[in-house]
């Protein structure tokens, strides 16, 4: 039985079942991906005029207010504004673009049961026969058939007695019913979990020197 | 719809965190750091450059969100 219900599981298309939705998933990893690089070498940066076509990160003006210190050690009540040139690169989330995670997980239950029930109740009534007959009259025949080899014979008459028994009898079955049943049960469940890859190093490190490298200038007056 | 960044404070390295549409219309946004003053804004001269990046970053999520759903 296990045997069949295994088999139950050989025609299920298990690559498409799990290759199709991963396959899926990676080519849209893939393509955005793609469009995240075109997005960051378009947007996020031009070219050069002084040098040909070498590309330099796109700049974005912020104004910076902060407090300072005065002349006499006092806080100023003021904050002083000052510019900051930010590259636009590091005003986007481009980590955020990915397909974080990708479940797949199906349930196939497949059950089988058999049961089967025989009852018998079978009744007999034995009706007298030959061999069933029994007669004290034999024995009894018998019995003084065999005094007479050791003793006189008896002066009283014989007597027989002819005795008949009938049997009623029940058969009943009930009790042991044949009763066949069987289940199987299996279950087959695949979970798939992809994450998300980190940014490139080349990336990482990109903004990581744009993040060191901002320095407040003070706004001209 | 408005994206949600952040920036690394100039002064302390900790994160500025903003909103994309609270920042194209002008709102400065303090640092996280409680020790730090710092607010930065973004010029009203640069509002267009950055509406058009985030503008063209929204459509890449929108992209990727269609093909993850």
């Amino acid at each position: 039985m296990n045997t069949n219900i295994a088999s139950q599981f050989s025609g299920l298309p298990m690559k498409a079942l799990i290759g199709a939705p991963l396959k899926a998933a990676t080519d849209a990893n893939a393509m955005i991906a793609n469009a995240q690089t075109q997005f960051i070498l378009t947007t996020c940066f031009e070219k050069s005029n002084d040098s040909g076509n070498q590309l330099v990160p796109k700049m974005v003006n912020f104004t910076l207010s902060r407090s300072v210190i005065e002349k006499d050690g006092s806080i100023s009540t003021q904050p002083i504004k000052m510019d900051i040139s930010i590259p636009l690169m590091t005003l986007i989330p481009i980590n955020s673009l990915a397909i974080e995670k990708l479940k797949v997980s199906f349930n196939m239950e497949v059950k089988s049961s058999r049961e089967i029930k025989k009852k018998e109740d079978r009744e007999q009534k034995d009706v007298p026969s030959k061999s069933r007959r029994t007669t004290m009259q034999g024995r009894r025949q018998r019995s003084t058939h065999g005094k007479k080899q050791n003793s006189e014979p008896s002066s009283k008459p014989q007597q027989a007695h002819d005795f008949e028994t009938e049997l009623h009898g029940s058969l009943a079955k009930s009790a042991q019913g044949e009763q066949q049943s069987s289940a199987a049960h299996a279950s087959y469940e695949v979970t798939l979990e992809a994450g998300q890859l980190p940014l490139p190093n080349g990336i990482t490190t990109i903004l990581e020197i744009f993040s060191k490298n901002m320095m407040p200038l003070p706004s001209k007056q | 719809m408005s994206i949600k960044s952040k920036l690394d404070c100039p002064e302390c390295g900790a994160p500025i965190y903003f909103e994309s549409n609270l920042l194209l219309t002008g709102q400065s946004f303090s640092c996280s750091n409680s020790h730090c003053d710092v607010s930065i804004a973004l010029t009203a001269t640069d509002k267009e450059v950055v509406s058009d990046a985030f503008s063209k970053f929204e459509q890449i999520r929108n992209t990727a969100s269609s093909q993850a759903g």
